[in-house]
């Protein structure tokens, strides 16, 4: 009977008037099962709210929609019509009321992004997410579980400029969505944004995104940790051209069960380190198949290309000039001809500084010409002491939360019990400090 | 009529057609949209996104506007740094959208060859300079000259540029900005 | 050179030139057209290069002859004298052992002149007596009895005194039947018996010969500390000495056993000579020769200069190893060539050793390394050329070498390989300091904001859980996931 649902709208209307959203975020809890029940009327009832006074009530009917689609047979005509109210919905509602139901808000959001990942027209789905971030979030630097959902649109629909406003900004908070915010999401955020940064070839960034995969606390294992722990080591081949050593923070799922189960990757980090690229490419033929199931091929080329870079720095470290001919045999490059190529890629990327002598077949190998004696450097290291300055307000800002906090003090007052949670904030200043130096 | 390509305006145009690329009906933007985002990531030397932005271009404008193919394929070269292919794929008649872009585009390369050349080699055959800026050896001859670098009848000899720097206004917020640094690392 | 005279005078002139310069005594060649004797530079480098070849090739077939030989002979020499000595003893299974590797040596191909021209003849080779054994057996275990008796007889009679000697006398019959971990059980339980530093620094000796034997070095390590710990031990220096330098040798050799050279030369240099009586450990020609060893590998200029060469103390073990003295002395005055030829020489012997055959190789490479090191430190720019004569090797494996040197920051310098010169190279202290400081703040960045990521993550309770059966999908699924498809192939 349609009463059900009359109640619900008058239920929405006036808590919504009264301010009470916590109670309505209950209501709309119970009352999903009344809303899939009566989906040829929900359109109606969208007619009778008006989006920005009632957002939560809108919000749980668009959800409910959002189910039917996915189980009745539509028609386009009613997607496209379901897609730009939910458009007009995000544009206009009212980021206090959503947040109060954080979790259907995100729910909303994951299945948007599943249609459209069905529908092969993922594209299409940026800009929502996009708006649906920048709605929910409290601040630039908090991570929402709609973060994954944007870049997993963005790696398939393979644009990733929209995403990297996101990536770009370091986390320092995580959204409340509901009772848990769901590990899978996080993960897979950082698993996605990993992915982007290693497209657009930003090595360092990617490195970071996968250390925070494998430095998660984890008591199980996640097939995500799994594939983030061998594009670890990949890239860190990659990016510092030595044998990984895992952070101190890495969980012990890591060690017990992932590091077995990733031979093939821990053997090639062993040829890697021999600085032997005909070793090299015999095991990567020998590991083709693994490589290639965990769609990692296309890595494994650069790890090549980036063995024959690093071997050449070692040149440089050591020799002041070298015949062409004598750089391709020490670094296994086959002709002169190739090596030249090598050295020209890398001195048009700035990773070595070198002159090559055509007339003699040579190669004068010279020092950073950087003097660090022009304004650019000052500048450079002004911002660089800005930064660190502005995380060590960050720090001190986190640190008196704590302090202030009353369990903190109960518990600091009484030395017995451990502490749980976070821990202690003076320490973690000490842990940075003492990590670098 | 080629009208010259402001290249300050780059970054403003391109984020322009991102963003109509994003917006368009039914997520399929018009094939103008994709040549000439084609074209102006070429010119920002963004190969990357250039690359990507080829793979997701739909099939159907691939068919049907060969143009954009033929962007790409000087992406291609570029990509693996084949200069005379280069020039050779950017020598064509580009439809009026893009003319400008493309001469622009040619000009960059070159600029970036002599770069490129006058830091990495101390002496380099002419046949190889002249493949490099994809001129015959006269011009590029004459291209070296004017550069300030020696030409014999085999090598030229390229000579490297020094760095310039624009000089910052040191002011009296430094002196501020100093008393910051000072009182930070006393606490 | 012009020569006056007639033809005929000519010919017996040149061929008394000939036999003078086939003679070495002039260096000339006779131009014979032109009827001029030229002067000829003999090219040094060339000639010693050959001569040096042939003489490593007869050299080396000469030496793996002998050296085989020496060592069958000294294997079965060895085998023979440790029978005999075995057979004294109540180490059944060693006996064994030992006649087992006799037969196999003496059956493979061995050297017929062995048995011959040696001083045992074939009658001489021991066989194994099987009654030998039982009698041995039953003797150990009869022994073994009566000192378990004795020593429940003094722990009942609760004499400190005597349990402990009963416990050492127990440890030492378990050592001469060849039980080391019983025997040093024994040992070990004599601590709690010791009543005064005499007693405690007996028991630590003898555990350290034990455990010398098992090879657990940490051991030794630990009882010689705890030796030196000991109150009464300090005092009384004369008798002590003996103790003191026996102790100092077991560290050295539990040091250079754990591969730690230069605390095993510091060790090996404090032992006194007079007082090295301990063959059941080793001799003082060992002592030297370690001593020496591992001082050349690891000590620097002024150190080899006062604590080996020029020490009172150590130049009587240098006497004894006279090889080894001319090594150090060589390459203290800096000629490598002539040094690392005569390590070449004693190399051969010192691989027969039991305690440095495995450091042997490190040793050595580390000896070359700091020479290559000492030879280049005085110079600006140096010659490749040059540099490979006086080090006896090629230019292009001198480079590698160089280049492994170069990259462990042990020479600042780089390789002028078009011109073939090694240039010193000053490090640029100031762009260095630069560098640094950016990739610090670089790091430091990178690091706070993983900690505050971390911090989050551990407020909001991110952590991997396996699905549980009672609560719902809210809690983290980490298990049952799967990563997008049609993910990125990152190809070049």
């Amino acid at each position: 009977m349609a009463t059900a649902l009359e109640q619900f709208v008058n239920n929405v209307r006036q808590l919504s008037a009264q301010g009470s959203f916590r109670e309505l975020t209950e209501i709309i809890q119970k009352s999903m099962d009344v809303l899939t029940k009566y989906g040829q009327h929900l359109d109606n009832v969208l007619e009778t709210l008006e989006t920005f006074q009632h957002s939560l009530g809108i919000l749980a009917i668009l959800s409910a929609k959002l189910t039917l689609l996915s189980s009745s047979n539509t028609g386009s005509e009613y997607q496209e019509e379901l897609f730009s109210q939910i458009q007009e919905f995000l544009n206009m509602c009212n980021p206090d009321q959503i947040r109060h139901a954080g979790d259907l808000y995100a729910e909303l959001s994951h299945q948007y992004t599943k249609t459209v990942m069905d529908l092969k027209t993922p594209q299409r789905g940026i800009p929502l997410i996009q708006t649906a971030i920048k709605k929910i979030q409290t601040s630039d630097s908090q991570l929402t579980s709609l973060h994954s959902d944007l870049c997993q649109l963005c790696l398939l629909a393979q644009n990733f400029k929209p995403a990297l406003e996101f990536l770009d900004v370091d986390i320092t908070t995580i959204a409340n969505e509901g009772p848990q915010f769901d590990t899978k999401y996080f993960l897979q955020y950082f698993y996605y944004g990993g992915m982007i940064y290693l497209a657009l070839k930003n090595y360092e960034r990617a490195l970071y995104f996968f250390e925070v995969i494998i430095t998660t606390p984890a008591l199980a294992v996640s097939h995500i940790m799994l594939e983030g722990y061998k594009k670890y080591l990949l890239i860190y081949l990659i990016v510092y051209g030595k044998a990984p050593n895992l952070p101190k923070n890495v969980s012990q799922a890591i060690c017990r069960y992932i590091k077995p189960l990733s031979q093939p990757y821990l053997d090639l980090v062993s040829v890697y380190t021999n600085n032997n690229s005909t070793e090299l490419q015999h095991l990567l033929l020998k590991y083709a198949d693994v490589f290639s199931r965990d769609e990692n091929t296309g890595l494994t080329k650069q790890i090549v290309a980036s063995l024959y870079k690093n071997n050449i720095k070692r040149l440089t470290k050591t020799f002041l000039t070298l015949s062409l001919a004598d750089v391709a045999s020490r670094v296994q490059l086959g002709t002169p001809v190739q090596a030249e190529i090598y050295i020209l890629k890398m001195i048009s990327q700035n990773e070595i500084y070198a002159t090559i002598n055509k007339k003699d077949g040579m190669v004068v190998f010279n020092d950073n010409p950087q003097r660090f004696n022009n304004p650019l450097t000052f500048a450079q290291i002004e911002s660089n002491i800005r930064a660190c300055m502005h995380l060590d307000g960050k720090f001190q800002a986190m640190e008196e939360e704590i302090l202030v906090n009353p369990l903190y003090v109960k518990k600091a007052a009484s030395p017995s019990d451990e502490e749980t949670g976070s821990s202690k904030p003076g320490g973690r200043v000490m842990e940075v400090e003492n990590s670098i130096y | 009529m080629v009208q010259p390509i402001d290249l300050a305006n780059v970054p403003v145009l391109v984020e322009n057609l991102e963003r109509q690329e994003l917006e368009a009906a039914a997520g399929v933007p018009s094939a103008e949209v994709y040549t000439k985002l084609l074209a102006l990531y070429l010119l920002q030397n963004d190969l990357c996104n250039a690359k990507f932005l080829w793979k997701r271009t739909p099939q159907s404008v691939k068919m049907s506007h060969p143009e954009i193919g033929q962007v790409w394929e000087v992406g291609k070269h570029l990509w693996n740094g084949n200069y005379p292919s280069i020039y050779s794929t950017l020598k064509r008649t580009w439809s009026d959208d893009i003319a400008h872009i493309m001469k622009a585009l040619q000009d960059e390369v070159q600029k970036r060859a002599i770069s490129l050349i006058s830091k990495a080699y101390s002496s380099i055959p002419n046949t190889s300079l002249s493949e490099f800026l994809g001129v015959t050896e006269q011009e590029a001859a004459a291209i070296a000259q004017a550069e300030g670098w020696t030409v014999d009848k085999v090598y030229t000899q390229p000579v490297k540029k020094p760095e310039e720097y624009a000089t910052p206004n040191i002011t009296d917020d430094q002196l501020y900005i100093l008393t910051q640094y000072v009182s930070f690392l006393e606490n | 050179m012009h020569n006056t005279g007639n033809i005929e005078p000519m010919q017996a002139l040149e061929n008394e030139l000939m036999t003078l310069i086939l003679d070495g005594q002039i260096q000339a060649r006779i131009d014979s057209h032109n009827k001029i004797l030229y002067a000829k530079q003999q090219d040094q480098r060339s000639t010693t290069f050959e001569k040096s070849l042939n003489v490593g090739k007869e050299y080396a077939r000469k030496s793996n002859m002998l050296i085989l030989r020496s060592a069958m002979i000294k294997h079965n020499i060895c085998v023979k004298i440790s029978i005999q000595y075995v057979m004294q003893t109540y180490n059944v299974n060693l006996y064994i052992q030992l006649h087992r590797k006799l037969s196999e040596s003496l059956s493979t191909g061995a050297l017929p002149d062995v048995a011959s021209s040696g001083n045992m003849g074939p009658q001489d080779i021991p066989t194994l007596d099987p009654l030998l054994i039982e009698t041995k057996n039953k003797k150990a275990a009869m022994k073994l009895e009566k000192l378990d008796n004795d020593l429940k007889n003094y722990k009942s009679n609760s004499i400190k005194e005597s349990i402990r000697r009963g416990h050492d006398d127990l440890g030492d019959h378990y050592l001469d039947c060849g039980d080391l971990s019983n025997a040093l059980k024994c040992y070990s339980r004599a601590r709690d018996y010791c009543t005064n530093g005499k007693h405690v620094v007996d028991m630590c000796l003898n555990v350290i010969r034990v455990s010398v034997y098992l090879q657990n070095w940490s051991h030794v390590l630990s009882y010689v500390n705890k030796a030196e710990a000991t109150p009464d031990f300090a005092e009384g220096k004369d008798n002590n000495q003996a103790v003191f330098t026996k102790l100092k040798v077991a560290a050295g050799l539990a040091e250079l056993a754990t591969r730690k050279y230069k605390t095993a030369a510091r060790f090996f240099l404090q032992a006194h000579f007079d007082y090295c009586d301990f063959p059941e450990l080793l001799s003082p020609n060992n002592i030297a020769t370690y001593g020496g060893l591992c001082a050349l590998a690891t000590f620097d200029r002024s150190e080899l200069e006062k604590q080996v060469i020029f020490s009172s103390g150590f130049k009587l073990f240098l006497e004894l190893e006279p090889q080894l003295r001319d090594i150090l002395v060589q390459f203290y005055n800096s000629k490598y060539a002539t040094c690392l030829n005569l390590l070449a020489q004693i190399m051969d012997n010192l691989l027969l050793d039991m305690y440095i055959a495995p450091h042997v190789n490190t040793l050595y490479t580390q000896i070359r390394n700091r020479a290559l090191i000492q030879y280049f430190s005085p110079y600006l720019s140096a010659d490749l050329n040059k540099m490979s004569v006086a080090f006896n090797t090629t230019i292009q494996a001198l480079e590698n070498e160089l280049m492994t040197l170069i990259l462990d920051g042990q020479i600042q310098a780089r390789i002028d390989s078009h011109n073939k010169i090694l240039y010193a190279k000053q490090q640029d202290q100031r762009s260095t300091t630069f560098e640094k400081s950016l990739n610090v703040g670089k790091e430091y960045a990178r690091k706070s904001n993983m900690l505050i990521l971390r911090s989050a993550m551990i407020k909001h309770n991110i952590c991997v859980k396996s699905p549980t059966i009672s609560r719902s999908d809210e809690n983290g699924r980490g298990s049952e996931m799967s990563v997008a498809t049609g993910s990125l192939d990152t190809a070049d």
